[in-house]
């Protein structure tokens, strides 16, 4: 670049490049503009009355009338044809409704849309009565043709949980404008279970017919309504005048999502919202326990982590092997070091709190290095010759903590000197795609509950075909027998027996070795009440109220 | 005596490194300050780490102590320890890489220059697309197939700087192909392989080591990057850009040093390979400006 | 302009067989990955038949070549396809979700990068070459070499800890208090926070770009310091300059000439360094939970969602390509002699 030629040329022709320059750019950002996708329609709402909520709790009472609840989930699709993650599941816990319901505080499944059912020869034939008085939150009637119609809008647009239908309902139709009949592939004794469930949820007949529509606010029959959606921003929702139900206690909920951990943790520890709701970090909730203004909820939730064992592979096909490894896990040390306490050691696939739960795992102990040891040397391992094992994990899906999860059972099982561990990650899908494959030898995982009943817990991971995405390769044709049975017995007792069967076997063979069960937690500001959490780990806002004076 | 030349070569270089008069010296001395200690932490780590880095020895988060002079992170495990291992991992991944990108650029830049024709443009601008794009975005892509190890981070790395090589080796070739001298060895019958080397290497080999040096420098902040997003080590392993984002939450909560100590090793050697690369730039520049 | 339209014609030609080699590059590397999106999504709980029956919905059985194809095709009628994962929203859509907020921290960076650099190399080259302060100039020079041997995240997460724990008078992460959020216009808060005079809501967007928009601002000057100082010290080597000295002008007035006749070729420069620029802002974006093209980019390639990946990264290329081709014409313009 020869900068002689400049001065020659004179100033004008670096004006003039400038000029271009400037055009450019203004062309690009009309260009820009004009590429936007259209803005969020608008949703019906009358601009709010009600003023926001101080960062101090002075008792005016304009403010009980709302609750700002800060997350860092996400809501993914509001549509239950295609919704099939946690946090979604629980606001269409609460703008939408099933026809049963699960009493909160418990596992006890009650009528909700639907007063009253019969079952038909025997577990395949389902009749539904509606209530008389539905309505969607726009005020219009809902009907038992309503609810055949989105039953079958899930089957036909095949979204994600789409199969938590068609697996298990073979037609579905409206004997008049209250009854509803289910007729069932096979017999299924957990059904009410399932018809818990957002993908039976009936849906306003705004939502498209045949596609997923990911961002529609018209709602279901619930306690709530949604009046501002702004993705990734915020979720406003307002008491449905037209819900049947009692009404909730707060007028309006705010949920604020937040892009991480430390900011929702600020968030809180501010003032700026009501509520922080799961996701807090261990360090997040010890230091949050020391806060005078804070109350911290917590209870046992629904969420397992457990290590799934290849069986076919060399040399976990040995059962002794994992026996040995069974011995070696200190599940107390995990739940003290690596969460700081906010997880309990459990000790079954069958998390505690679920009825048919044994503690079958506690024979072994927690890091009882002593049996381990023996085991291995029955095994043929020793001190020199040392037992060599890979341990997976999955770095993010999990959350930051499940690094040092591997690190921590890495030291535990070397500490029995026989023991040789080499941990590899794989993000995600990789994850998954290796393990479908039976290509990991040791993996860590974790399992949220579909429905609310111990066969979720156990038939994904021990009955053969079933669990075929962990790539055990475990089979037993005697715990198939007992799940399949089980699955369609009507009797709870008799079912629980049969369930504490299978989690004996498995104690013995040791596919799987559950871990802990987190547990959930939530940070309120003093004064709030209402909060019922239980194993289906649905928060429900409808429930939620301000103490008085406060 | 013919073994008293090298010796001889050596001990005069150095001792015009450190006495003689260019410009460039401070820079350079200062760089070599910084990252020679680093070099020596790195091959004498097993003697002067005072504990096994992977294994929890102490309380967790506890603050720099007597017994801890960096403090120990959230499972107990000796920082200082994590820090003097972690640069073996850093300087693995950026000397491997940055020797692998030459290796690779180096002669096919010679090469594509010499060739010319279509298959030189068409090279030419492939490299040209993947110089453009930003470098960090297509390591983690790489990485992300290759799944996280030393050796899988090192070729991810040295894919990206490979253009980096090409175009500093390619520009010259083309320009002295031209020249007459090159022409004439040419028709005297030299072979063409020798002729690249006695003539274009030689050109190329200044810049090639300012732009050595200064590649390290930059893939070691690469390194960084990617050990941060995780595609590089797996626990227990000591790294200091995975450190620092096992650290990260612990933040709020007041607790400093697992981030500071590692974070500042990182800029220590990136630092210390910028200002030799630009301390080694002055000299061959001839002068300071 | 003789040449000038061919010229461009040329460039914008060679534009693109960049963007598909890039593109091509991307799409081979995605479908390296083991495991798919699909599985991602409902591989655990689904029985098989339903994954693979969910996999054939989404075109994934096809042979690669066919994929290829398609998704090529694709491209030239402007459409980027739709995500693989979740609510399957189109990929331009998830894009500029994020784009706008890339681009307002690399606005204010870059803002940031050209003060910091512009002032030290001006001042550390023009001090040396008029007053002789060599050591100043060495002292600028090491200012640059220092911020650009920076790691971001270490430099962001100090940042965090002494403004945003210490001193408690930033925050730490994310872009704006929730609920804050102005109307849409741009996409950029601080642009549309001023247009509908949402004041609260322009505070917010500003503290909350202060930490990152300085930590990444801070590292590119380093490479800015060295451009502006070189160029300039080019120009002063030039006879006209020596003219102006002999004849006497003041230091400002000598200042000011050789940095407007350094400014464009400075200018060019500065707009070549934008892919270290987006590359930067991954880090950025992940120390500071930015909701950017970097965080979102990171999280789909974990999850395999091919589309939205390889619709990003064309949409990145065409970016950078789009910004090197406008920089590359105003040098041409500038110099005649650069249209081959």
């Amino acid at each position: 670049m020869d900068f002689r030629k400049l001065p020659r040329l004179g100033i004008s022709k670096t004006t003039l490049a400038l000029i271009i320059v400037i055009i450019i750019i203004i062309a690009g950002i009309a260009g820009y503009i004009a590429t936007r996708p259209p803005a969020a329609p608008p949703t019906t709402s009358s601009p709010t009355t009600l003023t926001p909520s101080p960062t101090t709790t002075s008792p005016t009472p304009v403010v009980k009338k709302r609750i700002v609840i800060g997350v860092t989930d996400k809501v993914t699709d509001l549509d239950p044809a295609q919704a099939y993650d946690f946090f979604t599941w629980e606001v269409l816990n609460n703008i939408m409704g099933g026809l049963v319901q699960y009493k909160p505080g418990t596992t006890e499944i009650v009528p909700h849309l639907a007063k009253s059912w019969e079952v038909k020869e025997n577990g395949k034939v389902w009749i539904f009565h509606l209530r008389k008085d539905l309505k969607f939150a726009d005020g219009t009637p809902c009907t038992a043709q309503n609810v055949v119609w989105s039953i079958k809008r899930v089957m036909r647009i095949k979204g994600d949980p789409s199969w938590l239908v068609t697996d298990f309902v073979e037609d579905v139709v409206a004997i008049d404008n209250y009854t509803v009949k289910f007729i069932l592939k096979k017999p299924v004794s957990y059904f009410l279970a399932l018809l818990a469930t957002p993908p039976y949820f009936p849906v306003s007949p705004k939502y498209k017919p045949d596609e997923v529509d990911s961002d529609q606010t018209a709602g279901g029959v619930g306690p709530y309504k949604i009046v501002k959606w702004v993705r990734d921003e915020v979720l406003v929702l307002r008491a449905n005048p037209y819900y049947f139900g009692p009404k909730p206690k707060v007028e309006e909920i705010v949920i604020k999502f937040y892009k991480d951990a430390t900011t929702l943790r600020m968030a809180i520890e501010t003032g700026e919202i009501d509520i922080a709701w799961r996701t807090l970090r261990p360090i997040d909730i010890e230091s949050l326990k020391k806060n005078p203004n804070l109350n911290i909820i917590e209870v046992p939730g629904a969420y397992i982590r457990y290590i799934i064992i290849n069986v076919k592979m060399l040399p976990t096909n040995n059962k002794l092997v994992r026996q040995a490894i069974a011995a070696a896990i200190d599940r107390k040390e995990i739940c003290e070091k690596v969460f700081m306490n906010t997880t309990v050691p459990l000790y079954s696939l069958v998390p505690i709190g679920m009825w048919s739960h044994e503690d079958v795992f506690k024979k072994y102990g927690d890091g009882n290095i002593e049996l381990a040891k023996k085991l291995l040397k029955e095994a043929g391992y020793s001190e020199t010759n040392k037992l060599k094992l890979e341990l997976w994990y999955t770095p993010t899906h999990y959350g930051d903590t499940e690094k040092d999860l591997a690190a921590l059972i890495k030291e535990q099982l070397e500490r029995t000197g026989m023991i040789e561990v080499t941990i590899k990650s794989a993000e995600w899908s990789t994850y998954l795609d290796y393990t479908r494959k039976g290509a990991l030898m040791l993996s860590l995982y974790g399992w949220y509950p579909d429905y609310i009943d111990p066969d979720d817990y156990l038939t994904p991971f021990l009955r053969t075909d079933s669990n075929a995405w962990t790539g055990s390769g475990y089979s037993n044709p005697e715990v198939d027998k007992l799940l399949d049975e089980a699955a369609v017995l009507t009797d709870q007792s008799e079912r629980a027996k049969l369930y504490k069967k299978v989690q004996e076997i498995m104690a013995d063979e040791v596919p799987i070795i559950p871990l802990f069960q987190g547990k959930l937690y939530i940070v309120t500001k003093k004064g709030i009440k209402g909060v019922v959490l239980d194993p289906t780990m649905l928060f429900r806002y409808y429930l939620l109220y301000w103490e008085t004076g406060s | 005596m013919p073994f008293k030349r090298p010796t001889f070569i050596v001990s005069s270089l150095i001792k015009t490194l450190f006495k003689g008069k260019y410009p460039g010296k401070t820079f350079l001395l200062i760089g070599l300050a910084l990252i020679l200690p680093i070099i020596l932490m790195a091959i004498f780590a097993p003697f002067i780490s005072p504990y096994d880095p992977t294994k929890s020895v102490g309380d967790p988060l506890r603050p720099p102590n007597s017994l801890h002079p960096f403090g120990t992170d959230n499972l107990g495990r000796d920082i200082l320890s994590r820090v003097i291992w972690g640069s073996r991992v850093v300087l693995a991944v950026v000397l491997l890489s940055t020797a692998l990108s030459a290796a690779v650029g180096v002669p096919l830049g010679l090469l594509s220059g010499y060739i010319g024709g279509k298959v030189d443009r068409v090279l030419a601008m492939i490299m040209d697309s993947m110089y453009a794009f930003p470098g960090l975005i297509l390591a983690i892509a790489l990485a992300s197939v290759l799944g996280p190890s030393i050796i899988n981070a090192a070729v991810a790395i040295a894919v990206v700087y490979i253009p980096i090589y090409f175009r500093m080796t390619r520009g010259p070739t083309l320009q002295i192909k031209e020249q007459a001298y090159v022409e004439s060895a040419y028709a005297a019958g030299a072979s063409s392989f020798r002729i690249m080397f006695k003539h274009i290497l030689p050109n190329v080999v200044p810049t090639l080591s300012v732009v050595l040096t200064l590649n390290m420098a930059d893939a070691i902040l690469t390194e960084a990057g990617l050990s941060f997003l995780g595609f590089v080590v797996v626990p227990p392993t000591p790294d200091w850009g995975f450190d620092l984002r096992a650290g990260q939450p612990f933040l709020p909560a007041g607790y400093w040093w697992p981030i500071t100590f590692p974070g500042f090793f990182i800029l220590l050697l990136s630092l210390g390979f910028g200002l030799i690369g630009e301390g080694l730039n002055d000299m061959l520049a001839g002068k300071e400006i | 302009m003789p040449g000038l339209g061919r010229f461009i014609v040329a460039r914008v030609l060679l534009a693109i067989p960049t963007i598909l080699i890039l593109l091509t590059i991307v799409f081979i590397v995605m479908r390296l990955i083991p495991g798919n999106p699909i599985l991602a999504m409902v591989g655990m709980k689904a029985p098989p038949e339903y994954v693979e029956e969910l996999m054939h919905k989404a075109g994934l059985d096809k042979p690669l070549y066919i994929q290829y194809i398609d998704y090529l095709s694709g491209i030239f009628r402007g459409d980027l396809g739709r995500s693989l994962i979740w609510g399957r929203r189109p990929v331009i859509a998830e894009i500029m979700d994020h784009f706008p907020a890339t681009l307002e921290l690399t606005i204010f960076a870059f803002i940031i990068a050209v003060i910091l650099g512009t002032t030290t190399g001006v001042f550390g080259s023009s001090l040396r070459v008029i007053k002789g302060w060599r050591k100043f100039d060495s002292l600028m020079r090491i200012y640059g070499i220092i911020s650009w041997t920076l790691f971001i995240p270490w430099i962001g997460m100090l940042l965090q800890l002494i403004f945003g724990v210490w001193l408690r008078v930033l925050p730490v992460a994310g872009r704006i208090d929730p609920g804050l959020e102005p109307p849409r216009i741009t996409g950029l808060y601080v642009i549309d926070s001023i247009i509908t005079q949402r004041w609260d809501s322009l505070v917010s967007a500003l503290r909350h770009l202060v930490l990152p928009s300085i930590t990444l601002g801070l590292v590119i000057s380093g490479a800015f310091t060295r451009i502006v100082r070189n160029n300039m010290i080019e120009i002063f080597k030039q006879d006209f300059m020596m003219t102006y000295k002999a004849v006497g002008v003041s230091t400002w007035k000598f200042i000011s000439a050789a940095f407007r006749n350094a400014f464009i070729p400075i200018m060019t420069i500065m707009g070549l360094q934008f892919a270290y620029l987006l590359a930067g802002a991954v880090l950025t974006e992940t120390t500071f939970s930015w909701p950017g093209m970097g965080t979102f980019l990171v999280e789909r390639i974990t999850y395999a969602d091919y589309t939205t990946v390889q619709g990003t990264v064309v949409f990145f290329a065409i970016i950078v390509v789009t910004i090197n081709l406008i920089v590359d014409i105003v040098y041409a313009f500038i110099d005649p002699r650069i249209r081959y």
